[in-house]
């Protein structure tokens, strides 16, 4: 038994490989990977000069669980689940993107009506996610109540979810070629009825929380990414937008019926994190219109190929398929060798290019505005 | 800079005014929250509960099932596992089948003549602890013979608690629609 | 309907489309909008003037075949969107690539995570430690196939050309120039 209580100072292997800027008297802080307002386990090692960040390096992977392998020995029935456990709180965008991939590859065509499914309920699940995105943002902040809020109405569009997908989470709701289950009219109904009450909530939030002094305080002119920096980086999404990019693969690479519908991309050229915060915010309400654009145009048919492939064995080659996720482009990059499982798998989480640049960003400031910028990034650590 | 500040000052006790005035309008609202485990959520609607076996038409002590085999293919998780027994091997199964679960579908074989080709169920298991959730095994069925619970409430101590027994599960539910 | 149609009939350069009309295996919607191999020395080349036509860098991704690995790079643009994909073959002896990073910082743990799965070297990366596995993971990186699972090229990107092209040659930079998804768009 080790009983030599002094601090080893020497730090685990990335403590150690962290290279410290020249300067002396400076102190090394971990932050994470428990800290609460990371989300997710990461840890950030931070060089600090009283509060003030030198530089900044994220690790992360504690809890990574190789998806990308498991889809090499899953044949492609077996891993629907799996993608949505990658982003758990915009699951149905990715399990979209794994569905779509395989689709495109074989050249399926998928009814149209399965399509306006698709969008319904990938909206609500994106206005689930920037709700919960909002409460805990501001629960980074410091404000408790703003959560309750942002719940209740997450709470409500997942019971309308539950119904048609059978999850409230972690979901797998579409197939190949379609989905697994048709939407009926009471789900039409409750979610007319839900979009019509979140208008006038989007007033109250704005009313209690854009517009307040102290949030103001917290996020303005605060972690200022310049565009520049974002297409350096591969950033997307929000953060992307909030620096002026009007950039939305659901507009600049359309795919399933996204054309159809009118819609706004917000942006905010001030790069700052009240541009991303209200960027996230504007798109919920543009969520709203689209869903309720597709509710009065959904058309009758099918909602699953009448053909749709089992075991679905695409053709060799391969097949890049992206698409809007509420944090950002995720990409789904499919190789296949006509075999029942993939060649190889290659996701891509748009997370990732986004907290790469935080280390560029918050040299210099202060750690209490660093807590913000992290947050405004919308983080998923897989 | 004084009238800079003064005014930040009326901005911020005006925003903390606008913030009240929407805790106000709220806290008259009726609770939405459910005051768990006094009162329970009504709506289990669409909830997908871990497997269980339909029960077959003319027999409620039968399932439905016809051991293809196919959920445990496609199960990601490779959670179900059941074994059938060779229609030829009935009679010799039967009489080495000595504990009750096996006596009351024995019973229920003799009510309803089996079809002659058709496998019969022997065990049917779903490991719930490395089950998740996805459904597969339900849509891949061809004869409709799964179906989800709605056994929400679902709680234990053990391991072992999870190892779901589906057959004699639908026998107890059968027995106590009987009674 | 008219999407759904559009898409399938995405070509992203005539070569293609010539070599479909004989072969209808060949997977209809890919993605791409310009597909190049490249050799491994001339990739920091081309990813420059994917920079100065203002592509930012959508991911580093590799597969493992049986000539070596290939390393892809995924590039996209916000003005004018069309992706565009580089791909470098290196050995599976002696994986080494230039890194990307001086262009594109956020190649970085792009690099690192092929780094974890694949072993692939990036020379000149300046902090190539494990990102997302233990660095203290023992035996072969993960995604490695088994020599018998290996595929070669032609098995995985049937009827294609896979010489490298140059990045100063006329018609690479005329490509990346005029890259866009518009034009299969348009055809609805």
């Amino acid at each position: 038994m080790n009983l030599d209580l002094r601090l080893d100072t020497s730090g685990d292997f990335y403590a150690r490989k962290f290279q410290p800027t020249k300067r002396e008297d400076t102190l090394i802080l971990n932050m994470g990977p428990q800290h609460p307002s990371t989300h997710g386990v990461l840890r950030i090692i931070l060089e600090i000069d009283g509060e003030y960040i030198l530089r900044a390096e994220p690790v992360l992977g504690y809890i990574h669980r190789m998806h990308e392998k498991m889809a090499e020995v899953m044949s492609y029935p077996q891993y629907l689940p799996n993608p949505a456990r990658t982003d758990y709180l915009h699951g149905l965008a990715w399990n979209w993107a794994h569905v779509a991939a395989v689709e495109r590859l074989m050249g399926l065509e998928v009814p149209e009506r399965a399509e306006y499914i698709r969008v319904i309920t990938c909206e609500l699940n994106r206005i689930t996610s920037h709700l919960l995105w909002w409460g805990a943002y501001l629960l980074d902040l410091g404000a408790f109540t703003p959560i309750m809020y942002a719940f209740d109405d997450r709470e409500r569009i997942q019971d309308i979810l539950q119904r048609i997908t059978g999850s409230r989470l972690t979901y797998c709701y579409y197939r190949f070629g379609g989905v697994s289950n048709d939407i009926d009219d009471r789900f039409i109904e409750e979610t007319r009825k839900q979009c019509s009450r979140m208008k006038p909530r989007f007033k109250m939030f704005k009313d209690l929380v854009t517009d307040n002094f102290i949030l103001r305080k917290r996020v303005e002119e605060i972690g200022e990414i310049p565009a520049d920096t974002c297409r350096k980086y591969g950033a997307t999404g929000p953060v992307l937008r909030g620096s002026g990019v009007p950039y939305d693969v659901r507009r600049a690479e359309p795919y399933s019926v996204y054309d159809r519908f009118d819609f706004n991309i917000p942006s905010y050229d001030t790069c700052d994190a009240m541009g991303r915060y209200l960027v996230r915010m504007d798109e919920m309400q543009e969520s709203i219109k689209i869903i309720e654009q597709a509710l009065d145009t959904l058309p009758e048919g099918d909602y699953i190929m009448p053909k749709a492939p089992k075991k679905p064995k695409p053709p060799a080659g391969d097949v890049y398929f992206a698409l809007e996720g509420a944090r950002g482009k995720i990409g789904f990059h499919l190789v296949s060798d006509g075999d029942k499982s993939p060649y190889r798998l290659k996701l891509r989480a748009p997370g990732f290019s986004n907290l790469s640049l935080f280390s560029e960003v918050s040299e210099g400031v202060l750690i209490a505005d660093a807590v913000s910028i992290l947050g405004s990034l919308d983080l998923v650590i897989p | 800079m004084i009238v800079k500040s003064l005014r930040e000052t009326m901005l911020g006790m005006w925003s903390l005014l606008v913030g009240m005035k929407v805790t106000a309008v709220n806290f008259k609202s009726t609770q939405i929250t459910v005051h768990y485990p006094r009162e329970v959520v009504h709506s289990l609607e669409g909830y997908r509960g871990h497997i269980e076996l339909v029960p077959s038409d003319e027999d409620p002590y039968k399932p439905k099932c016809i051991a293809c085999n196919n959920c445990v293919r496609i199960c990601p998780s490779a959670c179900i596992s059941l074994t059938a027994i060779k229609p030829k091997k009935k009679a010799a199964e039967k009489t080495e089948a000595p504990d009750s679960a096996d006596e009351v579908k024995t019973k229920g074989k003799k009510e309803a003549p089996a079809k002659k080709a058709k496998p019969e169920l022997e065990s049917f298991v779903c490991d719930y602890n490395y089950c998740c959730l996805c459904g597969l095994c339900v849509q891949s069925c061809p004869t409709g013979a799964l179906r989800y619970s709605s056994n929400v409430y679902l709680a234990g101590f053990t391991r072992q608690e999870f190892v779901l027994d589906l057959l004699s599960r639908l026998q107890n539910q059968a027995q106590k629609k009987e009674q | 309907m008219s999407e759904e149609n559009a898409k399938p009939e995405k070509a992203p350069d005539k070569e293609k489309e010539v070599k479909k009309k004989e072969e209808p295996q060949v997977p209809k919607y890919t993605g791409y909008d310009y597909d190049c191999f490249l050799a491994p020395q001339e990739l920091l080349k081309a990813v420059t003037k994917l920079d100065h036509a203002d592509f930012f860098l959508e991911d580093v991704s590799c597969v493992d075949m049986q000539e070596g690995f290939q390393v892809v790079y995924h590039f996209d643009r916000f003005s004018q969107p069309g992706r565009v994909v580089l791909r470098v073959m290196i050995s599976r002896e002696n994986p080494e690539i230039p890194s990307i990073y001086d262009i594109f910082p956020g190649a970085a743990w792009h690099e690192r995570e092929c780094f974890d799965f694949f072993g692939v070297r990036f020379t000149g990366h300046p902090n190539l430690i494990p990102l997302l596995l233990d660095p203290e993971h023992q035996g072969p990186p993960p995604l490695l196939k088994e020599e018998t699972a290996l595929k070669d090229l032609n098995q995985l990107y049937p009827d294609r050309v896979h010489t490298p092209v140059s990045p100063d040659s006329e018609e690479f930079v005329k490509e990346i120039n005029n890259c866009s998804n518009q034009k299969s768009r348009n055809q609805s």
